[in-house]
């Protein structure tokens, strides 16, 4: 019991993880919150389906495209969007709002294209369980964790070891010098938010066959993975992880022992403790102003 | 009138004002000099409560004042202008000085939502006496303008209104002159003794040695945190250490 | 205050202008009120442009945003209608009592958020909005879940019984003129200048004897009164709530409004609420378009006009008056 409720627990925080990374990949990038985070896993989610189910495409195919179309998705939001709002002179909180409507332009244009029953994914393995410490656990959770670890390492890797991820740090730490030495500044920010929405909708694909693929799947994955980052410490990455693994635990473990109906009442009620009492979050993240 | 004592603050490992004791007397005009990152502006953030001293006291009429909330120090007495300009600037300059009436005045919630006797007749008094004082500052036929269409040095005149609004009895100006031309910096002069006539002490943050020499009582030089030296504008102009600290070049008048 | 330096002229020429626009809006309303479905759209823009100006006090006057506030409203209308139901409390005195319980989270939410800004007071309230949602959806005992509360009774003031849409209509459009006359005021008093001036900068707020958290936190509560009278309003009028009107998105129908409408405007959430509550009821036959409206709406509001309906009202005011040869500085 426990067991299998351990890695249910990993497998959700996983994705809260990964999801709750591109948010702190986002604010890095460019002091900003997009808030359509869990619409993005969504949107990917029903792309995923579309490859995979209906036009017959081998499942790591339809990972592939899904990944591509979603991070010109978030480059576009960025690059044509965000920026232009900047440039007006907008407030932060605009922009917050700009990424909530760009969040229901999202569900609903998916409700609109797909209908707003439930899909299923149709199963990627043959296999229907597999045993892990004597416990039987269907291998696509297996695949949501393992595919969120390997985000997580290949993001890792990506920022620390390639050229271009090393001047994407840089330009987050101090974008005036970045820009003289001659890092472009808003390439950088535009692949930031690229590439948070890519994993967004990576981590929807996977997560599509556990869940079914819905309208407003991203909602409630979006904001835990939000509540996650904010108690690792906003915009610290390895803090997401943690935080969004500490959300999988917590809602896992009430809903087992506790009462599965306030499940989110009580997530929702300790990341408001938390912001109270840790504002910087666990990894005691400065936040800027 | 304000003391401090062997105020000292620390940010991490540097140390912006080190043990520095002061004594501005009641009615002076007190001038506050030194370089770039001396701790001015700093000292003033002490007095004014944004920040706490890592050890020190700092009295206000015999008061322990270190660590009081900004707007509990301002309901004290003490007003402040700031260096990086801090306007409304959506408001209008009348409505600026207004604000600044705010610790003088009492209208709550229920006065104002059900315009009480007292509500409108507090509202004219505070509307009457911001008038004066941009007569007074000559703001007042730039009295409907929004705030961020002001000039430079409007806006500079603007923030000491503003100040003055509390009725303070104790003035702390952050570079009044600073980017003002040579005739609004007469002007200033002017200002500040007329405002000092009037009973209000004034502790001023300068780098301009003309307007700080011209009407400073006394001086006081802070280098590197530290008290360096204090006295008459003449006595501190002829310091040898004060000489060195602005390497000999623009302490001259 | 800019009126005073309006000539004489002027302020005759705009009061001529004001029984005008009055004259035409209660022609249009009385005509509504002819038939029952008209006249509940006319409740809706009361209801809302009471919750909307409470929104505007928080977020366009003080800068505090929330993305919450179907939180409040949701409180108000479930506080009522329980109160009226279970205890059988007169629908006056419910509807009283469920504002002050607004209020009261109002305050409690208002202490931790009045320390934070920007991303963490934004997520603060959605926090805040789910947590009210998910309450409201699993606690069945007290709220029913998702099936709702039906049958909640009618208002019955001094031995009048409100029972048609038209009734209801008088008394809300009276609280909500009463609502925005009482903003007008607050906001030209020295309460209103310390919100603003903490909007505008809270660092020469505190520097001029404003104290910050006080005022945030009044803001917060004010606020969360008049959402939730409106709530209550809402809950009667209808006679039906299910968790599904109180979610995420009415938070951001409330936002659209006011923006749409326009912030710190006198009128801006009574614009904005009216417009988009008729668009909405036209648009009725296509309700699954609806949010993607709302949307549209947002990035308009946000691409091209900042200033909302209101701000493109007084751009048009002053551009004329300058054809005129007279000098009116356009909002900033």
């Amino acid at each position: 019991m426990v067991i299998r409720l351990i890695i249910g627990a990993l497998m959700i925080g996983s994705v809260y993880g990964v999801v709750g990374i591109g948010y702190g990949l986002i604010y890095k990038a460019s002091g900003l919150m997009s808030l359509a985070q869990g619409d993005m896993l969504m949107f990917g989610a029903f792309l995923g389906i579309t490859f995979y189910k209906y036009l017959q495409l081998p499942f790591i195919i339809a990972l592939l495209l899904t990944m591509i179309i979603m991070f010109m998705l978030g480059m576009f939001i960025e690059r044509v969007m965000v920026t232009k709002l900047i440039e007006k002179g907008a407030q932060t909180v605009y922009i917050i709002l700009c990424t909530i409507s760009i969040s229901m332009i999202l569900q609903n244009s998916s409700m609109l294209t797909w209908g707003s029953n439930v899909l299923q994914f149709p199963a990627i393995f043959n296999s229907a369980s597999v045993k892990i410490f004597g416990v039987s656990v269907a291998p696509e959770n297996l695949l949501v964790l393992g595919v969120g670890i390997i985000i997580m390492v290949a993001l890792q890797l990506f920022l620390t070891k390639t050229k271009f991820g090393i001047s994407m740090r840089a330009a987050a730490q101090d974008e005036v010098a970045a820009s003289a030495l001659g890092i472009n500044v808003p390439l950088t920010k535009g692949t930031a938010w690229g590439i948070a929405s890519m994993l967004a909708g990576a981590i929807g694909v996977v997560v599509g066959p556990v869940f079914g693929v819905y309208m407003s799947m991203g909602a409630m994955i979006g904001q835990k993975a939000f509540a996650g980052a904010v108690v690792g410490g906003y915009g610290n990455m390895f803090g997401a992880i943690i935080g969004g693994v500490f959300f999988g635990f917590l809602e896992t473990f009430v809903s087992a022992y506790l009462t599965s109906n306030y499940k989110d009442f009580i997530t929702f009620g300790i990341l408001i403790i938390v912001m109270i009492l840790m504002p910087k979050g666990i990894f005691n993240e400065e936040v800027m102003e | 009138m304000l003391k401090l004592e062997d105020v000292t603050i620390k940010f991490g490992g540097l140390t912006a004002v080190n043990n520095v004791s002061l004594e501005i007397p009641e009615g002076s005009i007190f001038g506050l000099i030194g370089p770039n990152g001396a701790g001015k502006t700093t000292l003033f953030n002490l007095i004014s409560g944004v920040y706490k001293p890592t050890s020190g006291k700092i009295y206000f009429q015999e008061k322990e004042i270190e660590g009081t909330t900004p707007y509990k120090v301002n309901e004290l007495g003490i007003a402040r202008t700031y260096q990086n300009i801090n306007l409304f600037k959506k408001m209008t300059t009348l409505e600026n000085v207004m604000v600044g009436c705010h610790t003088k005045s009492k209208a709550g919630i229920f006065d104002a939502v059900f315009k009480t006797k007292k509500q409108k007749s507090e509202e004219k008094a505070i509307i009457e006496k911001s008038m004066n004082i941009l007569e007074f500052m000559g703001l007042k036929d730039k009295a409907y303008y929004k705030a961020s269409n002001l000039s430079y040095g409007e806006q500079r005149r603007l923030e000491i209104s503003r100040a003055m609004a509390s009725e303070p009895k104790l003035i702390l100006l952050d570079e009044p002159a600073a980017g003002m031309n040579a005739n609004e910096k007469l002007e200033l002069n002017d200002t500040i003794q007329k405002m000092n006539k009037l009973g209000i002490t004034v502790l001023l943050v300068e780098h301009d040695m003309k307007v700080v020499m011209n009407i400073c009582d006394t001086v006081c030089v802070l280098n590197y945190g530290k008290r360096l030296c204090v006295g008459e504008p003449d006595y501190v102009q002829n310091n040898e250490e004060v000489i060195e600290a602005y390497l000999g070049g623009d302490i001259d008048v | 205050m800019e009126q005073n330096k309006k000539s004489a002229g002027q302020i005759i020429n705009e009061k001529k202008f004001l029984i005008l626009e009055i004259i035409i809006v209660a022609l249009i309303t009385a005509y509504m009120l002819r038939g029952t479905y008209p006249s509940l759209i006319l409740c809706f823009i009361c209801i809302n442009t009471i919750a909307v100006t409470g929104l505007d006090i928080l977020f366009g006057y003080t800068g505090q945003v929330s993305f919450g506030h179907a939180g409040f409203y949701a409180i108000g209308a479930y506080t009522s209608s329980i109160l009226s139901i279970k205890l059988g409390i007169p629908v006056v005195i419910s509807m009283i009592i469920a504002a002050l319980v607004s209020m009261f989270f109002g305050f409690v939410i208002a202490i931790p958020a009045s320390k934070l800004v920007k991303h963490f007071l934004s997520l603060l309230t959605i926090a805040f909005g789910n947590m009210v949602y998910i309450f409201l959806s699993v606690t069945k005992d007290l709220t029913n879940g998702f099936s709702g509360i039906l049958n909640i009774p009618n208002l019955n003031l001094f031995g009048f019984r409100f029972k048609s849409n038209q009734s209801y209509f008088f008394l809300f459009a009276a609280v909500a003129i009463l609502v925005l006359i009482g903003k007008k005021r607050l906001i030209h008093s020295r309460f209103g200048r310390a919100l603003i001036a903490v909007r505008e900068n809270p660092h020469a707020a505190a520097g001029m004897g404003i104290n910050v958290k006080y005022y945030k936190v009044m803001a917060f509560a004010l606020s969360a009164l008049l959402t939730g009278l409106a709530g209550a309003f809402y809950a009667h009028l209808i006679g039906f709530i299910s968790p599904d009107g109180f979610n995420n998105n009415q938070s951001n129908v409330f936002m659209t409004m006011l923006l749409f409408g326009g912030i710190a405007s006198s009128f801006g959430p009574l614009i904005g609420s009216t417009i988009l509550t008729i668009v909405t009821e036209v648009m009725q036959g296509f309700v699954r378009y609806q949010m993607l409206l709302y949307a549209i709406f947002i990035l308009l509001v946000l691409f091209c006009m900042p200033n909302g309906v209101s701000g493109v009202i007084a751009n048009i005011k002053s551009r004329i008056a300058k054809r005129k040869g007279k000098k009116v500085e356009p909002r900033a």
